[in-house]
């Protein structure tokens, strides 16, 4: 069973509306986001989210998904660890 | 090249293309959408209903689970938790829906500019023009059907036809999550051999007339004559004998084009009967307020008005009248119609009524008034109405209700009223 995991970030909002992941604040470790390799619109499985963005990352060259749902202005991760 | 046709039936119209048309039902809409934000209820029956205690109390969609037990959608509450006892009941919420709704067409919205909603889970969409870019209509079928499920959680049912009647039919066909091509040489294999309620527009009274003199197929209504069609049913006979026979025309119309309003209604359901004519002409004040709001928002003026009441033994009664002018102002509409209601539906208890105003038009230009009509008064209580509306459209229409609604605590209206500690009247009074 997947999980939701809120997660705090700071993004930079550019002047054509583009908002770009700049890091990850999650259990008190702030985790730099290198690069933001995708961004498309996808709904993960089995998670509650409207019509959430998906970014795919590059944090300390591994790659990671980060999810954006514009109607709440949340971000959040899919794990069933609650891991990052 | 003239398509293959069977002899004694109209051939096909040839000389140009045929169009590309999608029909896209999302599935079990509303009940999808409560799935997808409470992952706990997937795989369990459940069912998104009105409120019982509101006397709204049916089934507006069911998961998939639900089906299988039997219940099906306008069924009451208590019907469904007798066939399925473990049902779980989630009240609607619209808001959220409207908001899929939008969400989806914009996914439409990458392929046409030409999508006609058909109610918020329905679209036909005419991709004629975007077969050259994105593929054959399947092909634009498929890509829609794979990023409403991958964007949103959702999925949609696709017919894809040359004509809007039988691409409603392909929706219909494979459920849920699935699409069905109907063309010109198979439509007679796929459609003809389908119940004649399964055509668009055929209804229960229609199905029953059709189905006492034989005809219970839709190729049964296709070879039927069009004298029988015409005396049987009228001039819809014949749309209908058209309709099966894959003749519809109609253009697939962007909902902004669509024609304006020829009437304008509000309808409640009282959460108990209304037992005396005070009650009664309450609820009319109100829907009148309702209905007056859409038509500042429109900007136009009625000419006539009318109102349905139904009995809690759910049969009702219409009565209309013409409205002394062309107006928008609240207290003549509600008057007008408060003194029909008195005069020729005057039956109680009821237990719901509908007010609606007809004969719209945008301008009072040219209108014979009555000789004793002051226009000075006449244009202050437009200045009135106006700015009442206003506010009601500024602070929610919540803010400024006419007296009487306070007095009723048998729609949801009242009973908001009721929760208020200060209401605001019109003449500025207050009252706890």
């Amino acid at each position: 069973m997947q999980r939701r995991i809120p997660l705090s970030v700071e993004a930079v909002f550019s002047s054509t509306g583009m908002i770009t992941p700049r890091q990850v604040m999650f259990r008190g470790v702030v985790y730099a986001i290198d690069r933001v390799l995708s961004v498309r619109p996808f709904c993960p499985p089995d998670i509650a989210a409207i019509a959430p963005l998906r970014y795919i990352v590059l944090i300390g060259g591994t790659r990671k998904e980060i999810y954006y749902e514009p109607s709440t202005r949340t971000w959040f991760s899919v794990r069933s660890d609650g891991l990052l | 090249m003239n398509p293959p046709h069977a002899p004694g039936f109209p051939s096909v119209p040839t000389g140009c293309s045929d169009r590309v048309i999608l029909h896209s039902d999302l599935n079990a809409f509303y009940a999808s959408v409560e799935q997808l934000l409470s992952p706990s209820l997937r795989g369990k029956a459940m069912a998104v209903c009105g409120d019982p205690e509101a006397r709204h109390g049916i089934v507006l969609a069911k998961s998939e689970p639900a089906r299988l037990a039997g219940i099906r959608t306008g069924m009451t509450v208590w019907q469904a938790r007798r066939l399925c006892p473990g049902l779980i009941c989630v009240p609607p919420r619209f808001r959220t829906y409207v908001q899929f709704s939008e969400l989806v067409r914009n996914i439409y919205g990458r392929y046409t500019d030409l999508i006609e909603p058909f109610g918020l889970d329905e679209c036909w969409l005419d991709v004629s023009g975007s077969v050259r870019l994105f593929g054959p209509g399947y092909a634009i079928a498929q890509q829609i059907r794979r990023q409403v499920r991958q964007e949103l959680g959702l999925t949609v049912s696709v017919g894809i036809s040359f004509n809007k009647v039988f691409a409603k039919l392909g929706s219909d066909l494979h459920k849920p999550d699935g699409q069905t091509l109907i063309t010109r040489d198979n439509f007679r294999r796929i459609v003809w051999p389908l119940p004649v309620d399964a055509l668009l527009f055929v209804g229960q009274s229609t199905g029953e007339k059709l189905r006492r003199i034989g005809i219970s197929t839709i190729g049964a209504l296709a070879q039927m004559p069009s004298g029988t069609a015409l005396q049987l049913l009228g001039k819809g006979g014949l749309q209908l004998r058209d309709y099966a026979l894959g003749m519809d025309t109609a253009p697939v119309v962007p909902a902004a084009e669509f024609p304006a309003a020829k009437s304008i209604s509000r309808g409640v359901t009282a959460s108990a009967d209304l037992l005396t004519p005070q009650e009664v002409l309450s609820v009319i004040a109100q829907l009148t307020q309702e209905v007056v709001h859409v038509m500042y928002r429109t900007g136009v003026y009625a000419a006539g008005g009318a109102i349905s009441v139904r009995h809690p033994d759910l049969s009702s009664r219409d009565c209309q009248c013409r409205l002394p002018l062309s107006t928008r102002n609240p207290r003549t509409i509600a008057a007008t119609l408060g003194e029909l209601y008195l005069q020729k539906c005057g039956i109680l208890p009821v237990r719901a009524i509908t007010v609606r105003v007809y004969d719209l038009r945008t301008s009072r230009a040219g209108e014979q008034t009555s000789l004793f009509d002051c226009p000075e008064e006449e244009s202050r209580m437009e200045r009135l109405d106006s700015a009442v509306d206003a506010i009601r459209t500024r602070f929610g229409v919540q803010s400024l209700l006419p007296a009487t609604v306070l007095t009723n605590t048998k729609t949801a209206e009242g009973h908001r009223c009721e929760k208020h500690s200060a209401v605001t009247t019109l003449h500025g009074n207050y009252s706890e």
